[in-house]
């Protein structure tokens, strides 16, 4: 070992969002233009970094959550797609919903790119909510 | 045998890290999954990394 990096993951893949959405038992909408929410941003709560008030609501695919009556929408931007979605009172999403999502895609994404260089993957669930991922070269 | 282990914690942040790789090959060998995965906050050099540059140097100085 004598290399680590971090990194924050970035949702630029729809294959890999779509993967993600599977594993999660989630389902993603290609194309859905806007997401289900309150419907009006009460300043409440924090706006994801690049996103105004006014783009709340509007999105460029949606992902709907089983028992959820509001859904999660992904706005692109430069640095790849944004969840945006309201956990505020009967909506039912997960306050997490965007950090599970992002957990989900990151090991999607990292399989996908293993499997195209043609290397196996080990996958393991750690005690602590990680995942975690080896990839024999 | 040279392995990459990435770790993605409950946040949805990811960690790379190369096993088995002499000094800078490493950073090749993961070079395509930190790009796949997103934007890269910290890198950290462990002593092994310095300890195997300094070992294939003096290989090649013997040589």
């Amino acid at each position: 070992m004598s290399h680590i990096v971090t990194i924050k993951t970035e949702l630029r893949d729809l294959h890999a969002i779509r993967a993600a959405c599977r594993r999660l038992g989630w389902t993603f909408v290609e194309g859905q233009r806007t997401y289900a929410w309150y419907g009006r941003y009460m300043g409440d709560s924090q706006l994801p970094e690049g996103i105004t008030q006014e783009e709340l609501g509007h999105c460029d695919h949606a992902i709907r959550v089983p028992g959820a009556s509001y859904e999660i929408g992904l706005k692109a931007t430069g640095r790849g797609f944004v969840p945006l979605w309201d956990y505020w009172m009967s909506g039912k999403l997960p306050e997490n919903a965007g950090q599970r999502l992002a957990q989900a895609y990151a090991i999607e994404k990292a399989r996908m790119e293993a499997r195209r260089a043609g290397h196996s993957v080990v996958e393991r669930q750690l005690a602590d909510g990680s995942v975690q991922l080896t990839i024999n070269a | 045998m040279a392995r990459i282990i990435v770790t993605i914690d409950p946040e949805g942040r990811a960690t790379v890290k190369a096993e088995g790789y002499r000094g800078k090959s490493c950073q090749d060998a993961t070079k395509a999954i930190r790009a796949a995965l997103g934007q890269e906050t910290s890198e950290k050099k462990t002593p092994d990394y310095y300890l195997s540059e300094q070992a294939s140097n003096r290989q090649t100085a013997g040589n």
